[in-house]
C-alpha cells in the first residue's frame, strides 16, 4: 500500500500534536520536521527515526513530499503555503489560515486550480456538539434563524507578553480575534456563510500593547438574519478556551457549549420534543483511533488525510477558510484596526 | 495498592461533561483549607489512596498532610505529573528550549539530595534524552518529599505524545529510576490503553500499571469500548479504570454493576459532598 510522504513544519504546542496524530495513521509516513529550534530537532532525532531541517528551502530540496503541516505563526503561511502548491504538495495549515484576506484569496485560487488537498485547523467544525447543531440547522429543527451570537473566552493572555511572538501584529497578524476566536469567525460561516455587512465592531487591550485582547461585532444579513461576535482571551475564569453558541429561530431556541446542548423547541421535530430538551457531550462522544490532547485533533487530522489519500472533500477547505479571513478583515476594519 | 483512590479534579476545576460545573468547583474549591476539609471526610469514610496532580497547590496540601503525620498515617499518595497545564502554557509560549532552561533554574534551586538529573545542564539533555523525564520527574515530584507514595502516575498529555511519536524506549529505564530513586512503581495515565499496552510489550513491560477510562458508556474509551475490555479481561494490563461515573453522567450503581465484572487492580473517582462520597465508596468497596 502506497505510503504517502509528509514533513511537520514548525514544532511547538501544535505542532507536535499534530504530528503525533499524523504519525500513527497507517496510510502515512512523516519523513521530515522542520523548525528554526535546533535544540527541539535535536531531541526528537535522538528518539525517532526522521529527518530534521533547520531550514525550511534545505528541506524542499532534499525530500519528495505528498503533504505538509504547518504549525508556524501566521506569518509565514503565505509563503510557505505558494511554495508547497507550486512542488504539489498538499497541505493542512494551523489557523489563522492567513495575515489577510488577500493572502487567503490568492491562495485559495491557487490550490482551487491544483487538484491538490487544502486544509485549515478550524478544529471547532469536528466537535461533536457543534456538528450537531449544524445538522440541526441544515434539518431546519429551529425554523428559519432570526438571530446568533458566538462568544469565546479564555484566559490565555494573562499579562503583557513582552517579546512572545503572540504579542506582535506583525508575526500573529492580530490579537484575540486572529489567533483567538477566529474560530467563532469561522463557526459563523459554517453555520450561515459570509455576512452582508458589519455594522459594528470594538476592539480593546487589556494587557497587550500591539494586539486587541476584547472583540465584539454586530453582523447583518440580507435575509433579515442578525448576530454578534463576542471574545475575550484575558479571562482568568476560564482554564481552558470556552464557546458558548446561542441561536434564535421561529421554531425555538438553541444553546451550546463543548459539552453542552440545550433545546427549546415550540413544536416538536423529529426526535426532538417540544419544550426544553439537554444533551450532554456523553451522549455524543465516539472512540478515535488515537486520542492526543482532543479527540477533535484526531478528528480533524483524519479528514484531512483521508481527503489526500481518497481523493474526498474535507470539512475545512481553503475557500471556506478565505470566508473566514473576509470576515475577520471587516471586524478590524470596522473597529478601525487596519 | 489502594482499591480505592480518591481523585482530586473536582478541586483544580477540572470537569470534562460541563464547563459550568468546572466553574463553580473552582469558585468552591478556593483555598488550600476548603480542599483539606473534602480530604478529611474522604479519608475518615475510608479512602486511604489520594491522587494528587502536582498542581501548584499540591505543595501546600502536602505540607498539610506533612505537619500531622500522624493523622494521616495510613494515606498513600499517588502523585500525577508534570501538570499538564504548567507546561502546556510555557512551551507554548516560550517553546521547549526555553522551558528546559526554566527547568534547570528551578531545578539548580533545589537540594543537593534533590535534583541531581537537573543539575546535569542543557548539553547533558541533548545527548541522553531520558536525563530530560528524570529532570523533570526530579522537578514535579519534590512538593512530595517525605510521604509515602504508591505509585507515580505520569499524565496522559505527556504519554499519549509519546505513543503518537512512536517513543517507547526510555521507559525501563524510567521506570527503573523511579522505583529506585522513590521507591514507588511507575504507571501511566493514557487515553489509548490498548495501544499503550502494545507498545510497552515491544520494550518488555508486561502488564503495566495504566489509569485509564473504563465506564459502561464507552466515554473515553479509545480505540473502542470492546478491546479496552478485551485488554481488562485477558489480564494484559492492571488498569486503575478511571471516569467510571463519566463525569456524572453515569450513577453510581450503575457504574459499579460494570465495574465488578472485571478483574481492576483499582477504581479511582472523585466527589466534593460527604454524602456523595459515602454513597460512591459504599457502592464500590463493596466488590
Amino acid at each position: 500500500m502506497k505510503k504517502y510522504k509528509g514533513a511537520v513544519i514548525g514544532l511547538g504546542k501544535m505542532g507536535m500534536l499534530h504530528y503525533a496524530i499524523a504519525r500513527s495513521h497507517p496510510a502515512v509516513e512523516i519523513v521530515a520536521l522542520c523548525d528554526t529550534a535546533k535544540f527541539t530537532l535535536d531531541l526528537f532525532k535522538k528518539m525517532i527515526d526522521v529527518r530534521v531541517y533547520t531550514d525550511f528551502q534545505t528541506m524542499l530540496r532534499h525530500e519528495t513530499l505528498d503533504f505538509a503541516i504547518i504549525a508556524t505563526p501566521v506569518k509565514f503561511h503565505h509563503i510557505m503555503i505558494k511554495q508547497l502548491l507550486s512542488q504539489n504538495i498538499s497541505i493542512f495549515t494551523e489557523k489563522p489560515f492567513t495575515r489577510n484576506y488577500a493572502e487567503a484569496v490568492e491562495l485559495a485560487k491557487l490550490i482551487g486550480e491544483s487538484g491538490l488537498t487544502g486544509q485549515v485547523g478550524f478544529v471547532n467544525r469536528y466537535q461533536r456538539i457543534f456538528d450537531k447543531v449544524k445538522s440541526l440547522l441544515i434539518k431546519g429543527m429551529l425554523g428559519r434563524i432570526t438571530g446568533f451570537s458566538f462568544e469565546m473566552y479564555g484566559g490565555v493572555v494573562l499579562r503583557d507578553l513582552g517579546d512572545n511572538w503572540r504579542a506582535s501584529k506583525e508575526v500573529a497578524g492580530g490579537g484575540c480575534l486572529m489567533e483567538f476566536a477566529s474560530h467563532s469567525a469561522d463557526m459563523i460561516i459554517n453555520y450561515f456563510g459570509k455576512p452582508d455587512a458589519v455594522t459594528e465592531a470594538k476592539a480593546e487591550q487589556i494587557f497587550s500593547r500591539e494586539v486587541e485582547d476584547k472583540v465584539f461585532a454586530a453582523l447583518e444579513y440580507d435575509n433579515g438574519l442578525k448576530g454578534i461576535l463576542k471574545t475575550n482571551w484575558s479571562d482568568p475564569a476560564y482554564r481552558l478556551p470556552s464557546n458558548l453558541i446561542r441561536l434564535e429561530g421561529t421554531n425555538g431556541t438553541l444553546k451550546a457549549t463543548e459539552h453542552q446542548l440545550v433545546l427549546d423547541l415550540k413544536s416538536e421535530q423529529d426526535i426532538y420534543p417540544a419544550g426544553i430538551s439537554r444533551y450532554y457531550i456523553t451522549d455524543f462522544y465516539e472512540p478515535v483511533r488515537i486520542y492526543v490532547g482532543m479527540d477533535i485533533f484526531t478528528l480533524q487530522m483524519d479528514d484531512f488525510l483521508n481527503a489526500l489519500v481518497h481523493k474526498t472533500l474535507n470539512r475545512n477547505t481553503f475557500q471556506s477558510a478565505s470566508e473566514t479571513s473576509w470576515l475577520i478583515e471587516e471586524i478590524y476594519r470596522k473597529a478601525g484596526r487596519l | 495498592m489502594e482499591k480505592l483512590i480518591f481523585g482530586d479534579n473536582q478541586f483544580f476545576g477540572v470537569n470534562h461533561y460541563s464547563e459550568e460545573k468546572s466553574e463553580q468547583q473552582l469558585k468552591r474549591f478556593d483555598s488550600v483549607e476548603k480542599i483539606v476539609d473534602v480530604l478529611r471526610i474522604a479519608y475518615e469514610t475510608g479512602l486511604k489512596g489520594f491522587m494528587l496532580h502536582s498542581h501548584p497547590l499540591a505543595l501546600q496540601i502536602c505540607d498539610v498532610i506533612r505537619s500531622d503525620q500522624q493523622y494521616w498515617k495510613d494515606l498513600v499518595i499517588y502523585p500525577a505529573i508534570p501538570h499538564p497545564v504548567k507546561y502546556m502554557n510555557k512551551v507554548g509560549e516560550m517553546g521547549i528550549y526555553r522551558t528546559v532552561l526554566d527547568l534547570l533554574r528551578e531545578g539548580k534551586s533545589m537540594s543537593s539530595t534533590l535534583g541531581s538529573f537537573l543539575k546535569g545542564g542543557l548539553g547533558l539533555m541533548t545527548k541522553n534524552p531520558i536525563t530530560l523525564g528524570k529532570a523533570a520527574i526530579e522537578l514535579e515530584m519534590q512538593p512530595y518529599h517525605g510521604l509515602r507514595v504508591g505509585a507515580i502516575f505520569l499524565h496522559n498529555i505527556a504519554i499519549d505524545l509519546l505513543l503518537g511519536f512512536g517513543i517507547n524506549s526510555p521507559y525501563p529505564e524510567i521506570e527503573e529510576f523511579v522505583n529506585i530513586k522513590y521507591n514507588a512503581e511507575l504507571g501511566y495515565i493514557t487515553l489509548n490503553m490498548p495501544m499503550l499496552v502494545d507498545s510497552l510489550l515491544h520494550v518488555g513491560i508486561t502488564k503495566p500499571l495504566i489509569m485509564s477510562s473504563f465506564n459502561r458508556i464507552g466515554y473515553y474509551m479509545n480505540p473502542d469500548q470492546e478491546t479496552c475490555e478485551k485488554y481488562v479481561l485477558e489480564e494484559k494490563v492492571r488498569l486503575v479504570a478511571m471516569s467510571v461515573l463519566a463525569s456524572g453522567a453515569i450513577a453510581p450503581q450503575v457504574a459499579a454493576d460494570y465495574l465488578k465484572k472485571f478483574p481492576l487492580a483499582s477504581v479511582i473517582f472523585g466527589a466534593s459532598s460527604q454524602q456523595n462520597i459515602r454513597n460512591t465508596y459504599d457502592l464500590f468497596s463493596s466488590f
